[in-house]
């Protein structure tokens, strides 16, 4: 495959050819996923390869036309089926769709060795419906494929109101006086052709990422359907440019897989990289967390120091006495952290004292524990031996409102369970 | 005119009955419950009255007319657990659902149709979540979503299954108030409930249901210790055993049904 560079008359209709399907797969994929249902695509993908079979066998001809036809027509049949099992209450979906899909796979493949013993096999063509050949999209295809990518883009647009209502709740959507049995038809529809126009591509084996791969990317970033239609799409274009430009480096490559593999490695960035969703985002989240449950303990030494010495400064080892949970080691490092965050001073001798800062802060954390500690025993009648611990975790969680309504509840308490008094909030 | 009425009505899963010899009325404008153990059938009765089950036998009226006939006056609202409440949608999003029954197919909403959502927002206190995404929602607010939603449909009879399951205590007092407002409207509302001291002291009419069922009526008729016992005393095996044969009659059943 000798075609120089993207810009060859050939690699842009194999480039065009490709995104069209690629777009195709993504619109009708959003609404697979979206309706847990993409497997039901992946038994569709696989009635294909019957259906071009078959279609070989009554026309002798291997045009693409003819070829689609005859798959769409397996494919209906296939999806018929997968309803005819859904009445047998005691399958469950994964076992129906397990059925259909093996079987139609099997007879396919029954079909096609079959014909390849009779006729000479590279007359055939029709091996590419199982691996799919990327990278042999003719101009030709690519007008089928734009007509029936403009039909899917068309249904969409004009459904797109009921395809979301039926994947958020479709039960409420049917005690409606609709007629949505069109609109399930339509889908349907939509989700055959867009398989059909795929698998030739990437093949039977492959089409299901098609339709999952790019909105499962485009999921942790969007907050409406909207968006994430429109991302699927981006999504998938972008894997069909990697893809076609890698085969372009590596000739011997397959360019299906290879967009398929591409579309993979982005939807792994972007459940790393997305924002709250992401993978690296939580960790960070949870490592705040971490730091925000330590820094609050240390201040918690800070004011018990505080409370028995007052303004007096202290050293180190001062501090080092009130170990709390999780502050058990490295009190240097914890100095270094106290006085580079502003919630202690300098003295000389290497003595230290609390910063307004630092009281500030710590206030609020024994505040909260020392309600939290007081409630405990109160309402939920905890021994008071047993409520500091709990009171430990449950600091760091309490918001201001919370807080608020905790101390109306308990009265405006003065002391604790241990007689500890309860420091009122700061500024008050 | 009766609201609702079911004429020996049974609903197979199958083999499994859910319903069988289902027999009740609802008068016009009345708030009803539907009560009954864990299974008892309650969800699938709903269901069956909103038109969303095929019933096996027997026949369910709503306003004297076939359900395919007043689909446009009824508003079905499912349990909350039964979406995914992590879908990439707003919260006004989907109250404008409501509206889609109003509209045609391919229909957009129009200035009404917003002006109504943002009524039943307001309406259930979520007018200044509208634009949130659902997946930020507490219980308590995904069920005034639902609410809300019902509400902007505008129509003459609410089913509502497990409104009250784990909400807090101010949505459980919106819709108190809301169904109440609606039957002071004139509206029916049936709510499957499963807190029999509320069902006392809120509903006038109740269904109690285990299979078949036990009793339909006002309160106080319904709600005695013998019916309670019936309903609540485990299921009759007698009575369990005779329908799953049946459900291998099925044939013959439908005739008689017919």
């Amino acid at each position: 495959m000798e075609w120089g560079s993207l810009f060859h008359p050939v690699v842009m209709g194999v480039l065009v050819g490709n995104a069209l399907i690629a777009v195709g797969g993504a619109l009708v994929g959003t609404f697979a996923v979206l309706r847990r249902e993409a497997l039901f695509g992946d038994v569709l993908a696989h009635a294909v390869l019957p259906g071009v079979g078959l279609a070989y066998v009554l026309s002798h001809r291997k045009d693409l036309p003819v070829l689609v036809v005859g798959a769409l027509v397996v494919a209906l049949i296939a999806a018929a089926a997968v309803d005819l099992l859904r009445r047998e209450p005691r399958l469950r979906e994964d076992a129906r769709l397990g059925i259909v899909l093996s079987v139609s796979f099997g007879l396919g493949i029954v079909l096609l060795t079959a014909l390849q013993r009779q006729y000479e096999p590279q007359q055939m063509g029709l091996w590419r419906f199982l691996f799919g050949q990327a990278a042999v999209v003719t101009w030709a295809d690519v007008l089928l494929i734009a007509a029936i990518v403009a039909l899917i883009i068309g249904f969409v647009a004009l459904a797109f109101k009921e395809l979301v209502a039926l994947s958020f709740d479709a039960q409420f959507l049917r005690a409606l006086p609709l007629p949505l049995r069109w609109v399930e038809m339509g889908y349907r529809g939509v989700l055959v052709c867009a398989i059909l126009v795929g698998v030739q591509s990437v093949g039977a084996l492959l089409m299901v990422a098609f339709l999952v791969l790019p909105p499962m990317a485009a999921r942790p970033w969007v907050r409406h359907v909207k968006s994430m239609v429109i991302g699927a799409v981006l999504v998938s274009l972008a894997a069909v440019l990697m893809g076609v430009w890698v085969s372009l480096a590596l000739p011997r490559v397959a360019t299906g897989p290879v967009i398929v593999t591409a579309a993979a490695v982005v939807v792994v960035l972007s459940h790393l990289f997305a924002p709250r969703r992401g993978g690296l985002a939580q960790l960070w989240g949870r490592a705040a967390r971490a730091l925000q449950r330590w820094d609050e303990h240390v201040h918690k030494a800070l004011y018990r120091i505080a409370e028995k010495e007052h303004s007096e400064p202290w050293n180190r080892r001062r501090l080092a006495e009130y170990r709390q949970q999780g502050v058990s080691k490295g009190t240097v490092v914890m100095l270094l952290w106290l006085w580079l965050t502003g919630s202690i001073r300098w003295h000389p001798g290497f003595r230290w004292s609390i910063t307004e800062h630092g009281l500030k802060k710590a206030v609020q954390v024994v505040r909260r524990h020392r309600l939290w500690e007081l409630y405990l025993e109160r309402f939920l009648r905890v021994p008071p031996e047993r409520v500091h611990t709990e009171a430990e975790l449950i600091e760091h969680v309490l918001s201001p409102e919370l807080e608020e309504q905790l101390e109306q509840m308990l009265q405006y308490p003065q002391h604790d369970p241990h007689g500890r008094p309860i420091p009122p909030q700061w500024g008050k | 005119m009766n609201a609702i009425e079911c004429r020996d009505v049974a609903v197979f899963y199958g083999r499994r009955a859910a319903l069988w010899g289902v027999t009740c009325q609802v008068p016009l404008g009345c708030l009803a419950a539907v009560v009954g153990p864990n299974g008892a059938g309650k969800s699938t009765f709903l269901r069956a009255v909103a038109g969303l089950l095929p019933v096996q036998r027997g026949e369910i009226r709503l306003f004297a007319r076939p359900i395919a006939e007043v689909r446009s006056r009824i508003s079905y609202m499912p349990q909350r657990e039964s979406v995914d409440w992590d879908f990439p949608l707003t919260v006004l999003d989907v109250v404008l659902m409501g509206r889609y029954g109003r509209l045609k197919l391919f229909q957009r909403p129009g200035r009404l149709d917003y002006e109504r959502a943002w009524e039943a927002l307001r309406h259930v206190g979520m007018e200044q979540h509208a634009h949130r995404q659902l997946g930020e929602l507490s219980g308590g607010q995904q069920q005034r979503v639902f609410l809300a939603r019902a509400l902007a449909y505008d129509a003459d009879l609410y089913l509502m299954d497990e409104p009250f399951a784990g909400i807090d205590a101010a949505t459980e007092q919106v819709l108190l108030e809301v169904v109440h407002e609606l039957r002071d409207a004139g509206k029916t509302v049936v709510v499957v409930h499963h807190d029999l001291q509320v069902v006392a002291s809120v509903f006038e009419w109740v269904m109690l249901l285990n299979l078949h069922m036990i009793a339909a009526g006002p309160v106080g008729e319904v709600l005695t210790a013998q019916h309670l016992h019936e309903a609540y005393g485990g299921r009759s095996a007698l009575l369990s055993e005779v329908v799953q044969r049946v459900a291998l009659h099925r044939e013959v059943m439908r005739r008689k049904g017919a």
